[in-house]
This record gives structure tokens, sequence and C-alpha cells, in this order.
């Protein structure tokens, strides 16, 4: 078990690695000169130059790297040009908003998907599969954000039971935050909810065809009992999958459904970022961001061994 | 004859699934204590009889008809109290011990589940019995302690874990579909044993599902032929076999006792059918004096070990240790073992599909060994056919196509005239004919695709044709039928055959030398008739010990 | 009852295409000529599908937008196929080699950067456009079709009509053309149509929020950003560009279910 924990951190850290120097190359080391791109056209040379000192662009590629890097695991992620301000600080706001975002999204979604899927598996052709599948193949076809924008037209500006953008703060209290977290996060869930629940009932129509299935029923289980028993948690493997695919797509979402909010999140700080050339936010946001997405995927691995015994010892 | 009613009886069943009628009017009978064999070949629906008796049926199934159970008529019985009766009165094994347990729960959980479904016991009396009902069908806790996975069990095992789940709460009738079907010989003797033993010590009632007649005539007491979903024939075992009145029951019997084993010291009134054993006519005298076709010299292969630790690795797995043989023109070799044993490994690398790590491949004189491109000519002597009728065939090319495609290897490609000529030759040799070339694989049964692949390894005009398991997917009868085609083809073309396989019965219909494996090493080898009467080797004694006979008793 | 998709699916999607390529000669009007005196219109016998706040006809900019949609869709898809289905197939043919381990921790690598992300960090430094769209959505689309590639072809690797053909002394190359693609083309077309229908979305998403195709060139995200601060005013602005996308991504999908069933029954009668 130790073997495969090791493997998995080693698999882990790698990523994490290449991805940075990816990260890097493509926004410090591209644009050729960062400073006079962050500057534009029109930008005197002292400026640049002084620019360029205080960035640190005088040291080769590799040491500025290795600067970042290890600025980076310290916490320090440099001061944004536009701003003033540590980046950290201004990551460490947004993030109150970003997080609490996506896990209330996962949370909507799994809440919906996971009953809805099993339900129709278990009355395979039924009306309510035949429903479900209905749904969720609209669910999946209907961009994100434009469900938000209908959402808005209706709750918002309809019945005013939501405001229309803008987050209320967690000062104001956690119900009035959550209240203006409730249309983003519906938005964002649907068509992940879609999605997880036509996986969950694929998964657990192809479970419910194996032969240990047979088995169970032989001993006298009935059909629920057997499913819930014995299906589930062999279902759970491939949508353990998807959850942990579907988590960079939830990312991405988010930044999206922050825009049409207009919630001060990472999305937004992303944007505002690219608008003013301050490329030192961008590249560490981002960086986050993948490094979000990497540890999610690491979780997911070891959330499979613990559901299957089978992946806890090395391949034969 | 019992005076008590039968425990089961069953009474003009039939069964359709979807609208396809899949069995007609059932009827049959087993007595408390007593064993009942249900035999036919794929497409009878014995399976479906022993769903149906389950009431375990697939979606869209129509039953009618009487099933009755201890005096309850179980069609009318509700799902709840049908699941009451599954597993505490009425116990089922299936086919496919390997994924017939669940990979996610150990075996102490999935057999204590069935306890604790029937019996109000608390989870330390449950677990106790538990313990010791694995410890009755030869899984003691000292050596497979509850927690284990059905992952770090064999198939024997595995199956040893689904009867002790279906046993657990003292049944009276035990359904075992094909319970050994899957596992190797001397497994499968194991398991028949148990069941035996079972039977004995508690009283079961036993309906014993199989294709193999041998298997069922050491078991049963009363038989039921079933063909495409109808009784064909029922009644003891001493009158079904003895003086089979069914044409199909007498067919099948021909065919099985055309590759049924006989032993030395089998009494008299046991007589096998049709042992005139064609290759008997090709005596070994004769092949004494041809020319070695094929060499094997201490030949190796290894597997290299797996990670156990960041830079370590387990030491090298050796499949093939030190193997040598050889085989002579027109001669007809079988290679017999058990799974595991290294035949499969073995046939890679005769074929070129695996490296050596050692000793020597001679076809014709020529080396093979250690080029992963083997020479052409080599290649054209050396051919092969598969096991597996459904597999081995692109199902998206057509006949032609296939059965052409080791012309490639040639040096001079031929040209589309002779390709025909050979195509055409080649079919119909094999019984089928050349307008059979435009047709697809999937439009042909599973005997008729054998035979495509033999007339595919036909083509080259070889001089040795390797058969790995070529047989053991097919049907008794059919199965008769190929080995019937294989000995013509021999003897007209003077083809000399490596036959790999686990099936002893197969063996001595159709070799004169045999090869014993086990471990990686060859651990005898000699003229098959000697084997049989003589084994010298322990482990071959255990095999041929193990090997179910077809005893027709004389009333 | 799956068979049931295959018929409506084509037909939306042959319907945008239809949309898509008519605009190449004819729209209801020119979508680059303004006329403010005919603003919000409501849909109507003049304007189909109504005007927007500069009082351009919508429907026509749908038919325009169609083709950006489809073009930046469409590629992306070419790139993730071209690629990565030739890396799959390698990848497969030296399975659990060196050369195997790389590609799929290349593909774990590209996994871990959002479509999105791969955007932005693309227009950070090029500055947006479509190009770069289809740079991004197509880059993510290679390792899907890669691992796709991989597993269907490690599967039929140990058929035995695999093993027959390599008996038959044929290269690794020469099985992967032959014997494994054609039996893995069903996958892929399946799986190419699904990952079109999430390229138009991507494409909708990046256009949305400025990343995508810029003007002059409409695209149906950008008419959804621009119709958000005019939500009240006209609702029709935001309804019809997103019912666009539904019906083209809806189409697809179904088009996607329907073929999966169509060509699978097909190959299991085969068998």
């Amino acid at each position: 078990m130790l073997h495969f924990l090791f493997r998995r951190i080693a698999s882990l850290l790698a990523t994490l690695l290449v991805a940075s120097l990816i990260v890097f190359l493509v926004i410090e080391v591209v644009p050729g000169d960062p400073a006079s791109y962050m500057l534009g056209m029109n930008a005197q040379p002292d400026t640049v130059a002084a620019l360029r000192n205080e960035l640190g662009l005088d040291q080769t590629g590799p040491a500025r790297y290795i600067d970042w890097i290890t600025g980076m695991v310290q916490g320090d992620f440099g001061q944004s040009y536009t701003y003033r301000t540590p980046v950290a600080d201004m990551v460490a706001d947004r993030l109150w908003i970003s997080l609490p975002l996506a896990l209330y999204a996962l949370f909507l979604s799994t809440v919906l998907a996971f009953p809805a899927g099993i339900w129709a598996a278990s009355h395979r052709g039924g009306v309510v599969d035949t429903a479900v599948m209905g749904f969720t193949q609209l669910g999946i076809a209907v961009p994100n954000f434009w469900f938000a924008l209908l959402l808005v037209m209706y709750f918002a500006v309809n019945l005013g039971w939501f405001s229309a953008g803008g987050f209320a703060g967690w000062d104001t209290g956690l119900l009035a935050g959550l209240k203006s977290l409730t249309l983003p996060a519906i938005s964002l869930a649907l068509p992940q909810a879609a999605i997880l629940t036509r996986v969950m009932r694929s998964s657990l129509l192809d479970v419910l065809g194996e032969d240990f299935m047979r088995t169970a029923r032989a001993k006298g289980l009935s059909a629920r009992q057997a499913l819930l028993r014995h299906a589930l948690r062999n279902a759970m493997i491939p949508v353990l999958t998807i959850m942990g695919l579907q988590f960079s797509f939830l990312i991405a979402g988010g930044i999206i459904i922050e825009n049409v909010f207009f919630l001060p999140g990472l999305g937004r700080l992303i944007f505002q970022s690219i608008a003013q050339r301050d490329l030192i936010v961008v590249e560490s946001v981002v960086m986050l961001l993948v490094f979000a997405v990497v540890l999610v995927t690491f979780l997911v691995d070891l959330a499979y061994a613990w559901v299957d015994p089978r992946l806890r010892q090395p391949r034969r | 004859m019992n005076v008590e009613s039968p425990l089961l009886t069953l009474d003009k069943v039939q069964l359709s699934i979807h609208q396809t009628p899949i069995l007609h009017n059932i009827s049959l009978q087993l007595q408390a204590g007593q064993t009942l064999g249900i035999i036919g070949e794929s497409g009878s629906g014995k399976s479906m009889t022993a769903l149906a008796i389950m009431q375990l049926l697939p979606r869209g199934s129509q039953l009618g008809g009487s099933i009755r159970f201890h005096g309850q008529e179980l069609q009318s019985l509700p799902e709840s109290q049908l699941c009451e009766l599954r597993g505490s009165d009425i116990g089922m094994i299936f086919q496919e011990p390997m994924t017939a347990l669940n990979p996610v729960k150990n075996i102490g959980d999935q057999v204590s589940e069935s306890i604790r479904l029937h019996r109000h016991l608390s989870r330390d009396e449950a677990w106790e019995l538990t313990a010791q009902t694995l410890q009755r069908v030869g899984l003691p806790q000292a050596r497979f302690p509850l927690g284990r996975y059905p992952h770090e069990l064999s198939g024997g095992q595995r199956q040893r874990v689904v009867i002790a789940i279906a046993i657990a709460c003292q049944p009276r009738l035990l359904i075992a579909d094909e319970p050994t079907t899957a596992l190797d010989v001397t497994t499968q003797a194991g398991i028949l044993e148990l069941l035996k033993s079972l039977q004995d010590e508690e009283g079961l009632a036993l309906m014993l599902i199989s294709h193999d007649l041998a298997v069922v005539s050491n078991m049963a007491d009363d038989v039921v032929v079933m063909r495409e979903g109808c009784v064909v024939e029922q009644g003891g075992l001493g009158a079904v076999f003895g003086k089979p009145s069914h044409n199909y029951t007498r067919l099948l019997f021909e065919a099985s006792a055309l590759t049924q084993m006989t032993r030395a010291g089998s009494p008299a009134n046991e007589s096998v059918v049709g042992m005139t054993g064609l290759s008997a006519s090709r005596s070994e005298a004769d092949h004494q004096a041809a020319p070695v076709l094929l060499q094997v010299d201490e030949l190796i292969c290894e597997y290299p070990g797996r990670r156990t630790g960041l830079f370590s690795h387990a030491p090298a797995f050796r499949a093939v240790d030190e193997v040598s043989f050889e085989v002579r023109q027109g001669e007809s070799v079988a290679l017999v073992g058990e799974s595991g044993c290294g035949k499969s490994t073995l046939t890679r690398a005769l074929l070129g599909l695996m490296p050596l790590r050692g000793g020597h491949v001679r076809l014709n004189g020529e080396t093979l060994s250690g080029a992963r491109v083997v020479s052409r000519a080599a290649r054209q002597q050396m051919q092969v056919v598969f096991q597996d009728p459904y597999g081995s065939f692109n199902p998206r090319h057509r006949v032609g196509r296939l059965v052409c495609e080791p012309l490639h290897v040639l040096d001079t490609p031929l040209s589309r005239t002779e390709t025909q000529q050979r195509l055409a030759k080649v079919l119909e040799s094999v019984g089928l004919r050349s307008s059979d070339s435009d047709k697809f694989i999937h439009e042909f049964s599973g005997g008729q695709r054998q035979r495509i692949a033999i007339a595919r390894s036909l083509i080259l005009q070889p001089s040795l044709i390797i058969l790995d398991e070529a047989v053991s997917a097919l049907d008794v009868s059919v199965r008769a039928q190929v080995l019937q085609l294989l000995d013509t083809l021999a003897h007209e073309q003077g083809l000399a055959y490596l036959f790999i396989t686990h099936d002893l019965s197969v063996v001595q219909r159709v070799s004169e030398r045999l090869l014993v494996m086990q471990h990686g090493k060859i651990v005898e080898q000699g003229v098959t008739a000697d084997v049989f009467s003589n084994p010298l080797h322990a482990y071959t004694q255990e095999l041929l010990a193990a090997a179910p006979v077809l005893r027709i008793p004389v009333s | 009852m799956k068979m049931r998709s295959l018929l409506p699916g084509a037909i939306l999607v042959l319907l945008v295409l239809l949309a898509a390529l008519l605009s190449y000669v004819w729209t209801p009007y020119d979508v680059t000529t303004l006329d403010i005196r005919n603003k919000f219109a409501l849909p109507g016998a003049e304007h189909w599908l109504g005007s927007d706040h500069l009082g351009r006809d919508i429907l026509s900019m749908l038919m325009v937008g169609a083709r950006t949609s489809i073009a930046v869709a469409l590629v992306a898809v070419g790139i993730g196929m071209g690629v990565g289905v030739p890396l799959g197939l390698l990848a497969a043919a030296r399975a659990h080699s060196w050369l195997d381990e790389l590609i799929m921790r290349g593909n774990d690598l590209v996994f871990a950067f959002p479509a999105l992300l791969i955007a932005i960090m693309i227009t950070a430094v090029f500055g947006p456009g479509a190009i770069n769209a289809i740079i991004a959505i197509g880059i993510f689309n290679i390792p899907v079709f890669a691992r796709l590639t991989r597993g269907g072809a490690m599967s039929l690797w140990n058929r035995e009509f695999v093993l027959a053909a390599r008996v038959a002394g044929k290269g690794s190359l020469r099985i992967s053309l032959e014997h494994l693609l054609p039996n893995i083309t069903n996958l892929l077309v399946v799986q190419g149509t699904i990952q079109f229908s999430l390229g138009i979305l991507a494409e909708a998403g990046l256009s949305y929020v400025g990343l995508g195709a810029q003007p002059p060139i409409p695209s149906w995200g950008r008419m959804l950003a621009e119709s958000q601060t005019l939500i009240s005013l006209a609702p029709h602005l935001a309804l019809f560009p997103g019912l666009a996308i539904v019906m083209t991504v809806l189409g697809l999908n179904l088009l996607g279910d329907g073929l999966r069933d169509w060509l699978d029954p097909r190959l299991r009668r085969e068998r």
C-alpha cells in the first residue's frame, strides 16, 4: 500500500513540475520580453528597464524559474504590477469566493445526479428512465453561462428572489453569502449533474449485468438489496473517474460563471489581469488552478484504491 | 423407488424470452438426497431451466408451467418469499468462478452475508459459522483468512467460496450449473469430490448441469438429456447411458466416446464405442524413421519479475524451463498441461511471438530462435490454429481475405488465379465451399469457424500445424467432427501436428506421442498408449486419476 | 428506443450545417450593416428572429455565427484526431514500454490544463482570436483521442486474429493500420461527434468571455455576451443564440448516441 502511495505522490510532483515549466515558458519566455509586453509598445526605455530590474529579468531563464518555484512553495507569488499588492493576498481574497462556489456546485450536482442515476438504472426502460435520459440529454446541451442568463432573467429580474449579480460578502453572514452563490452554483451544477447522472446510470447498468450480481440474487438478496449492497460500490469506480475529470471543467465553468454574475473571484481576476497585461498575476493564478486540478486527480486516484482493493497491490 | 413425493418437480415448463421460445414442455423430477444430471450442448436450454427454478430469469421472460419445490408452487410465490427460499432452501453455483464473486468485498463478508440474511445470528456467531463453512469446503481459516479478497484466490478456490455461500444455510437442493467447466482437470476432480461429500454429509439433493458426459456418469443417479429447449430423454443413469433410446443421445455418446479415455484395467463391462482411433493406423514405428521436423532444445522463456520496491524487482519468472522435445514429419504429438504450466508461453515462443532467454528452436534444421524476425521459409512450414473460433478472425474481413492472410509471407507473391485456386482447394478440403469465401465470419457456426481456421493454416502447405486448444471451445458433437477432419487431413497430406491442450481425452484420441508439462518443465514424455497405461511421474498419475472417465454401466 | 435518436440528431445537425453553408451565398440581411432605427425589433415578418441593439438581423447573425462555431469545433476535432489517434496507436503497439509511459504522462499533463486555461495562456501572450481558440480546444482534444485509441487498440492486441497476423509475420504498423484501426473506427466516430459538440460549447464559452473570434466576425458566444446588459430590455437577444447552441449540441449528441447504437449491433451481429 505504501508503495502505491509513493508512486502516486511521485507522479503528482512530477506532473506539477512539468506543468509549472510549461506555464513559465509560455508566459515568461514566449512573449520575448515580458517587461516590454506588459508596458505596451509606447513605453519609455527607462520604464522598461526599471520594470526589468524589478522583475529580476536580468537573471537567466532557469534562475528565474527556480526563484518562482521556490517563492510559490513558500507562499510568495510575487507582486502584482497593476495593484502593487502581493499576488498571494489578492488570490486569497478571491479564493474565498471561487472555492465555495466550486464546492457548492459539486455538492448540488452530486445530490441531484446520484439518486437520479440510481433511480433510472433500477427502473430501466420505464417512464422514469426515459424522463431522466431526456432531461440529461438536454442538460448536457445547455451552455452553463446561457442557463445562468436565463436564471437571472427569471429569478432575479422577474421574480426578484435573488440579485442579478455581485457578491454580498461573507461578513454579512453565511446565508447571505450562500444566497449570492446560489444562482451561480445552480448554473454550474446543471450540466455537471446531467453528465454525472448518465455516467452513474450506465456504470450501474454495466455492473448490474455482472456475474457476481447473479450470485448475490442467488443468495436470496432482493433486487434492491443487491443493488445497494453490491452494485453501488463497484459502480462508483467509473463515476469517480468522471468526477475527477469533470473537476477541470468545473474550474473552467466557474471562471466563466463569475463573469456572468460579476463575482469577484479568481476568474474575474484572470480576465482583469489579461486586460491589464499583468503577467505576474496571470501566471500565478493559472498555476494555482492547474495545481487544483492535479491535486483532485491525485485524490481521485487515492479514492480508487480505497474503493477497489485490487488496485492496492502493484499489478502483476 | 422413493415413497415420498419428489423434492422438485417441473411440469410442462415453457419459457420464452422476448417472444423467442427457449424451453418447451420441460418435465422432470428430483428426489431428496439424489443427484440429477442434466446433459446438453450449448443452446440446449439447460442453464435457463436452472434459472427458471430459481425464478431469476432475465427481463422479458415469460414462464409457464409448474415448478413445485417441497410442496410449494414456486410460480405463485411473491418475490419476498422467493428471496427467503433462495440461499437457504435452494442454493445455486455457476460456471465462471473468476467473476462470480464481488471483487471489492472480502470472502468472509460475502459468505456471512448469506448466513445473516436467513438466520437470526449475531455478527460474531455468523462470523464463526462462516469460518466453519469455509473450512468445510476446504478453505481453512489458517490458510485463507476471512479478510481475503477474491482476486487473491485461484479459480478453484473461488469456486469453493461460491459453494460455501450456497450451502452455508444448509439448503435442501443445490443447483450446479457447469461448476467445473472452467477449471483444470485436477481442480475439477477436487470440486466434484467436495460436492459428493457435501451430499453425503447433508443429504443434499444435487442438480448437476453439464455438457460433459463423463462427469455426469460419475455423479448422477438420474439423467435428463436436453436439446434445443426440449427434453429428449430421461431416466435412471443405467437406463439412459446403458441403452440410449433417442438418436441424439446416441450421437452424444458416440461423439464423447470418440474423445473419451480408456484406462488400463477398466472393467470389461465398461465399453467405449468406436475407439478404433484412426490415428492408430499410423503406427509409431513408421514415424521413428521419419526425419525430425521440429527440434526444441533446452528452451527457456522468462517474464520479468514485478516491482517489489522503488528500485528492486522480484526475480524473473521462468515460464518455460529448459524444455526439450522433437516432432517428426507426419507425427502427431500432444502437449498436455494445466493452466499456468507454461504451455501458452511455449506456443508463443515457437511461433516467434515471444523472445527466448535460452535454448534453440529448429525447424527443418533451420534455427528459429533468438530472432524476432523469423525467416519466411520457416513461417511457411509452421502454421497455427487458435482456440477461440470467434476471436481469431477480424470481424470486418471476408473469409477469402482471412484465409489468404498468411500468403503475404511468400517471397514471390502468387498471381490472382493461383491464389483463387489455392483458396478454393483449401476450403474444399475442410468441407466448405469456395463460394463461402465471400461471406463474413459471423455467418458461420463455431465448428465451421474452426474449419476456416484450419483452412487458413493449410494455405501455405505447411509441414507442421500447431493446434492451441483448438477444439476446447467446441461442443462435444462438433468437436468429434473437427478431430475427424484433422485426422483425414493428416492422412492425406502427411501433416505433423503439435496439439496443445489440457484435455486428456482429446489427447488419447489424436496423438501418438505425449508430453506432460508442469511448472515449465516436461515431466514425462512417451508414446500415448504407454503413458496412459503406465504413467511414471507422480503428476501424470495425478492427472490421469483426476480425469473423469465415461462409465457406461451394463444393466 | 435508442435508434430513435439517430434520425432527429442527424436532422438537427443537418439544419445547422445547411444554415452555415447557406450563409455563404445568402442571408436575410447583411450582418455588417447597422440599422439603428430598427433596433430591438421583436421577432416578426421583417426580422424573423428580431434585431439587436444595433439593428442587425439576428437570424443572419446566427447563420454566419454558425460558420464560426462549426469551423472552430471541426478543426479542433481534426487536430485532436490527427495527433491523438497515431499517438494512441503507437502507445498501444508499445504497451507498457517507456514510450507508452511517456505518452500517458503527456496525456495526464494536458488533462491538467482545462481548455479554457490553455486559451487564457495563449491569449495572454498572443492576443485573442479564433485561431487561438482552435489551438486551445484542439490541444485539449488530443489526449482524449489518444487515450481512447490506446484503450481500444490495447484490447485488440491480445485478440487472436491479431496474433494470427503476427504469426503471419506482419509488423506493428501494418497490424495497427489493417486490423486495429478499422475495428476502432466506431469508437472514434462516436467520440468525434461528442468532442465536436463539446467544441461548440467551448467555442461559445470562449467567445462569451471575449477570447474567441473577434469582431466583426459574428459568434454565438459573443452575441450572448452583448445581450447580457440588455436582458431586461430585449430578452430575445439572449434567447435565440442560446437556443442555437442548444440545438446544435443536442443534435450532435443525439447523432453520436444514434451512431453508437447503429454501429454497435451490426458489430454484434458479426460475432
